[in-house]
């Protein structure tokens, strides 16, 4: 395990200014080959030697990534913007003021400045472990170090885990999905859309990766579209400190009303899982029901049937439970008084 | 832990065992510490400790700040909570009733008459008095638990000690024949201000306004007297004393040049506005002047002959500076009956959200006894400042390995979660009682350490006094814990692992 810290391995570093020497470079290497963008996942990995590529393509210069447009009523958002650009941007704060809220609280404020959305969504699992070189499932080993009797895993999974027990980090991710976004790939075959819910990957799909980006392809833009501008939306994250932390739980949801019911829904929670989990039985119990406490109480019960806590991450369910159940409530708990 | 109260709260016998996970290498002090820290701050009665340090194969450690202090108070502030929750007593009620006052004794009986030692003086009541008073202790406390929304509120007091100054180091100045004063300042600058606060001292005892003097310092090759390290929060305490020791040579030798020069005893003369002249009008002279008679004088005036006493780090920066001026130059002998520590009463409001059981600090008030205080704004930084690593501690800062294979788990500071700039009390302010300490002649004692463990404890004790006493058993105490606490009604999280 190497323990040479804050000294940057060598690798050859490229820095394209086009999409496609972007993609004929990482056709070129293959696996070899680390895409960077802000860096804000990839430093650690790099000096910590965890992860040693020999080469690093660096976004950074390339152009047409970066930028938030209006298209056909929705957005797109280059994958190189800032989250503090997306934070602040009166276009996403007017219409989607569920991702402005997201990506406002990414970490802190100057990692914002630096990390890109197209980072934040496609960041490694933040699981201390397997961030630490411990050979484990996701790293191509045979055992899950935080699923043990010992193992300290008080902000990793209760839902959906499969050998791995890592959970997504991202506080965008789940406003993307209750959005309906769709994520823009490109590689030398061409350009592909996937939708923001098919992105992200759990451990029974891949247990190496958690998106379906392979090796070769690269995540341009993100497209929003027009059908849920305007909503009414729901963010809330659950964190130890009042900035620079990961989330212990998010929630996001966004909703339509036909009088006094709902008429449409989702709702999203990230890092109870390896991927952001639309709660699609919530939504369904939800629609048609007034938003009161006891649709609010049954969405909370709903949400969190099937969790398995393990040693010290049992207080994600209720905390899950209370999260739903605000997010349909929409009281904005999440406030403070003072 | 047991302790056994008074009816009116007083601590009548406190049983204290602590074990202390020490790491693989060198020994650790703070095990004993949490006994002799109880047993000052809180002047039980009767009291057995016992202290157990155990080499353990997990990663190195080193102390932080009071070290062995801040984890007494850890222990003993929730129990000191909730025995005045069951005695219907209140909180700053029984922290007064049971703090130190006077040449307070602590720790166990040593030496051949079976003495205890004791403390140079204490000011705790006082503190904690002008600690409700400017927090409005009893309006807060009257709207404490009450429940809006989800949110529910609740205060906290806690105190807390430690040491506070040593002693026996030297001073080190020059009047020169430009009638400036050249102070030698061996004090490391921490950003403190110490390096040349304590320096006032000798200016003031001169009457030399602070412009005309100058001090050199940070590195040993500028000639610097042997100074107390920068650490122990003895700096204010120990370098006042040597400051003023310093300067009264100055003073004196400033008084036998004139007596010398312009007839009658060195008793007939003062100091002031850069002169040396008769009491009462009369001859005087300039320090300018002064300063070139010592030269002419030459002996023990220029620092041509050194005190005996004085560290021999001293000895040779003075020889190096002999023949300059008037020299000042003398070891700290002053009486110092005691030990010298400081207090501080630590006052909180939190915000608890029941639903996430994520909670803010709303105000957070610290009150110190540090003696005579030299520099408001640096005794506040320091108060403050200490807090927060308390508060950390409280809240949420961690360090984590794995308990099987021993390997540090958080790392990088998004693991072990230090306390940032948004995790500060949205409101903070300081005071001092300004009490001077009796057993040094500036009055000055030191406040690096004490305030850890009062902001530590007073949110721990915030946080029980809107929920109650079955929320945790260990710190820091982070949403998880309250919420499963809430959930099932008592503690969840397992008391003796500290962090994960």
């Amino acid at each position: 395990m190497a323990v040479i810290h804050d000294v940057m391995p060598a690798f050859e570093l490229f820095q394209p200014a086009s999409i496609s020497d972007a993609v004929t470079l990482l056709n070129r290497y293959g696996s070899d080959a680390w895409v960077m963008a802000g860096g804000m996942d990839s430093f650690d990995w790099l000096k910590d030697r965890i992860k040693r590529p020999s080469v690093v393509v660096d976004l950074s210069q390339v152009q047409g990534i970066r930028g938030i447009k209006e298209q056909n009523g929705g957005l797109e958002i280059g994958a190189a913007t800032t989250l503090t650009e997306i934070a602040t941007s009166v276009t996403v704060r007017d219409r989607f003021g569920l991702l402005a809220e997201a990506a406002g609280l990414v970490a802190s404020p100057q990692i914002r400045n630096q990390g890109t959305i197209g980072g934040n969504v496609s960041q490694d699992t933040r699981c201390w472990y397997y961030r630490s070189g411990w050979s484990c499932y996701r790293a191509g080993g045979n055992i899950c170090y935080a699923d043990t009797p010992t193992a300290i895993n008080r902000e990793h999974a209760i839902l959906d885990a499969d050998r791995c027990v890592a959970v997504n980090p991202s506080d965008t991710a789940p406003a993307l999905v209750a959005l309906d976004a769709q994520m823009v790939i490109v590689s030398s075959r061409g350009e592909r859309l996937v939708n923001a819910e098919d992105y992200f990957i759990g451990p029974g799909t891949d247990i190496t990766r958690m998106t379906v980006l392979a090796p070769g392809e690269l995540l341009t833009a993100i497209r929003i579209p027009a059908t849920w501008g305007g909503a009414q939306f729901y963010f809330e994250k659950a964190r130890d400190r009042n900035v620079w932390d990961f989330p212990l739980l998010n929630v996001a949801a966004a909703a339509r009303y036909s009088g006094q019911a709902f008429e449409s829904i989702r709702v999203v929670v990230n890092a109870a899982a390896a991927r952001p989990l639309r709660l699609h039985a919530v939504e369904a119990a939800v629609v048609g029901k007034p938003r009161n406490d006891q649709t609010a109480d049954l969405a909370g019960q709903i949400a969190i049937q099937g969790a398995q806590p393990l040693r010290y991450n049992g207080y994600k369910i209720p905390l899950m439970r209370n999260l739903v159940k605000r997010a349909i409530r929409g009281d904005r708990g999440g406030s403070w008084t003072s | 832990m047991k302790v056994g109260f008074s009816k009116e709260g007083r601590i009548l016998a406190l049983d204290m065992m602590s074990v202390s996970d020490n790491g693989p290498f060198e020994r650790q002090g703070d095990c004993n510490n949490t006994g002799v820290i109880s047993s000052l701050m809180y002047q039980p009665e009767a009291m057995r400790f016992r202290g157990i340090s155990v080499l353990t194969n997990t990663p190195p450690r080193g102390p932080q700040s009071q070290p062995g202090g801040t984890q007494a108070h850890m222990l003993m502030e929730p129990v000191i909570s909730k025995a005045a929750r069951k005695l219907g007593i209140d909180q700053v009620q029984i922290r007064r009733i049971n703090a130190p006052v006077g040449k307070a004794p602590f720790g166990p009986p040593a030496g051949p008459k079976a003495q205890r030692q004791y403390v140079t003086s204490a000011f705790a009541k006082e503190a904690l008095d002008k600690g409700a008073e400017i927090f409005k202790w009893e309006d807060r406390k009257a709207a404490s638990g009450k429940r809006n929304g989800s949110k529910v509120r609740g205060v906290g007091v806690a105190v807390s000690t430690y040491s506070a100054g040593s002693v026996g180091f030297d001073g080190l100045l020059v009047i020169k024949p430009d009638g400036r004063l050249y102070i030698q300042s061996g004090i490391g600058n921490h950003g403190t201000e110490s390096v040349s606060d304590c320096h006032r001292v000798s200016a003031e005892l001169l009457g030399m306004p602070w412009d005309k003097v100058e001090i050199a310092w940070g590195d040993t090759s500028k000639n610097l007297p042997w100074t107390c390290p920068s650490g122990g929060s003895q700096t204010i305490h120990a370098m006042t004393r040597a400051a003023h020791a310093a300067g009264m040579d100055a003073v004196k030798k400033l008084q036998a040049i004139a007596a010398k020069d312009l007839g009658g005893s060195p008793e007939n003369y003062e100091v002031a506005n850069e002169r040396v002249f008769r009491k009462g009008g009369g001859p005087g002279m300039t320090f300018a002047k002064a300063a070139q008679r010592a030269i002419e004088l030459g002996g023990a005036f220029d620092g041509h002959e050194l005190p005996k006493d004085i560290n021999k780090f001293t000895k040779t920066s003075a020889t190096a500076l002999a023949g300059q001026g008037l020299m000042g130059v003398a070891k700290d002998n002053y009486p110092h009956d005691g030990q010298s520590r400081s207090f501080v009463a630590g006052f909180a409001e939190v915000e608890i959200d029941v639903e996430t059981g994520k909670y803010h600090i709303l105000d957070y008030l610290a009150v110190a006894d540090v003696g005579t205080v030299i520099h408001p704004r640096a005794v506040g930084g320091q108060i403050l400042g200490r807090s927060m690593l308390g508060i950390g501690h409280a809240i949420g800062q961690k360090w984590v390995y794995d308990q099987h294979y021993g390997v540090a788990l958080a790392k990088r500071f998004y693991q072990n979660r230090p306390p940032t700039i948004l995790d500060t009390p949205e409101k903070m302010q300081w005071a001092t009682v300004d009490l001077p300490d009796p057993e040094t002649p500036v009055g000055a004692r030191g406040i690096g350490e004490p305030p850890v463990g009062a902001g530590a404890c007073a949110v721990l004790n915030a946080i029980s006094d809107a929920l109650g006493d079955e929320i945790y058993r260990r710190a820091p105490v982070t949403l998880d814990m309250i919420l499963t606490a809430l959930e099932a009604g008592r503690p969840m999280a397992e008391p003796l692992t500290a962090h994960i």
